[in-house]
């Protein structure tokens, strides 16, 4: 019998496709905007991922900093990464994702350094996890952490 | 050793590429679904072929014992249907071997579907739209047909990609949709016929009800007392395999305007319980066996 194919699954379905579109391009295109006016501004508090601190500088004060980011992927990007699994490839719409939190990460990281007076920031490590929703569910987040030493001179 | 006095600007499009993921989405799902339909048809036509050489206990293996989570206790009513079941099984010959397990699930909505295995789900709800023993057994019967054309095993192949794909989409990942979907199915009940196998099953139920009764009495009365109690929205039915049931009542009507009008059995007793204040709208020229059939106006 069967007398009809419900719609409704695939109604949510488009719907869910097209709030996840709109709305996660939104917010990735202002996160953008926002990193890069952010990264010119604290441009001045230099990265370096070296775990040597060269001599003249071994009488600044060390301290660790960190920056961590969780971001939440949208519907749209996992219909897309779902697709993508079947076949294969680069996920493109995951690594914009991982670049916007490694940024992110990094820009926490010189703000906390600046708040020290930092002038730079010595060892720096990325660590990346999955937040996954309960159960079966695939409504990721990924957590993104760097942390490094910031060098900030001596006042004394 | 020079350090530098800032960081470098990062180079755009190298870890990310700047893209909507539109673009890709279109692509993704245009191949996919081709290639799904490729093989959904590959599918069905190949177990179209094989189907009928395929033993019925091997379906009966894959179908597994059907879960009893979703039946409720009843086990008289589920008596009488597969007692009923039984009885129309005998008069549409079907095959050694073939054997209907008649399961009575609790949901309200009028239906009732065939999966692997000779199993055969009719709902509660469906109880409440009949009011004859004819009437069921038209349903029954119908159901009964697409057992008996292997039909359940037919779609299968195709249901299983388009599942696959679908279950991709919305998050899982293909090889445990594809597990899950196999692993019950038994429990299949998004198996879709195609017309030509209902058209096939309506057939085959007519025969089975005249065989039966004598007359195909109450074969239209499901699908009118469903007509009249929901009307179908246009959005709801997309892509439909089944006639619209208007579609559907005419064919019915078209082909029983000769029988000869008969006394409809009553419901057995148990589903008659179960069915609770079923609507009295026995079909054209039928009589109910509360009424005198001279009563009948034609």
């Amino acid at each position: 019998m069967t007398e009809f194919v419900n719609l409704t699954p695939y109604v949510i379905f488009i719907a869910l496709m097209i709030v996840g579109f709109v709305f996660g391009r939104l917010a990735e295109k202002r996160h953008y905007k926002s990193i890069r006016r952010r990264e010119d501004e604290y441009r001045d508090i230099v990265i370096i991922p070296s775990r040597q601190v060269p001599r003249q500088f071994h009488h600044y004060d060390g301290r660790m900093v960190q920056g961590s980011v969780v971001i939440a992927v949208d519907y749209f990007k996992v219909a897309v990464a779902g697709l993508r699994n079947l076949i294969g490839g680069r996920i493109a719409s995951f690594e914009s994702l991982l670049d916007r939190g490694r940024r992110e990460a990094v820009l926490r990281v010189q703000e906390e350094a600046r708040a020290l007076d930092a002038t730079m920031v010595f060892n720096l490590k990325f660590e990346t996890s999955r937040i996954s929703g309960h159960g079966r569910s695939k409504r990721w987040s990924v957590e993104v952490l760097a942390y490094g030493t910031a060098l900030s001179p001596r006042n004394a | 050793m020079t350090l530098p006095t800032g960081n470098p600007r990062p180079r755009e499009g190298i870890n990310a590429s700047e893209t909507s993921g539109l673009g890709e989405f279109a692509l993704l799902a245009t191949g996919l679904g081709l290639a799904g339909v490729i093989l959904a048809v590959v599918l069905s036509v190949a177990a179209g072929l094989v189907a009928p050489l395929i033993p019925f206990s091997w379906e009966q293996a894959v179908a597994g014992p059907i879960a009893t989570a979703d039946i409720p206790a009843h086990p008289k009513a589920r008596k009488a249907l597969q007692q009923l079941a039984n009885r129309l099984a005998a008069h549409g010959s079907l095959p050694p071997g073939m054997a209907i397990r008649v399961h009575l699930s609790s949901d309200e909505h009028p239906n009732a579907f065939a999966t692997l295995g000779g199993n055969v789900i009719v709902t509660r709800g469906l109880l409440k739209h009949v009011s004859s023993e004819n009437a069921l057994a038209m349903v029954l019967a119908h159901e009964i047909g697409h057992v008996k054309h292997r039909d359940p095993l037919r779609t299968l192949g195709s249901v299983a990609t388009f599942q696959v794909i679908w279950a991709a989409m919305t998050g899982s990942s293909g090889q445990s949709a594809a597990t899950r979907i196999l692993g019950s199915a038994g429990l299949m009940t998004q198996l879709k016929f195609s017309r030509d196998m209902e058209a096939a099953a309506d057939r085959f139920a007519l025969s089975v009800l005249r065989k039966t009764y004598g007359s195909d009495c109450g074969a239209d009365e499901f699908f009118r007392n469903f007509h009249e109690r929901h009307k179908q929205p246009a959005w709801s039915v997309f892509a439909r395999t089944h006639p619209l049931t208007s579609d559907r009542l005419a064919m019915i009507r078209k082909a029983t305007v000769h029988h000869p009008p008969v006394m409809l059995t009553p419901l057995p007793p148990a589903v008659a319980k179960l069915a609770k204040e079923p609507e009295r709208l026995p079909g054209v020229g039928c009589v109910h066996s509360t009424q005198k059939l001279s009563s009948v106006r034609q």
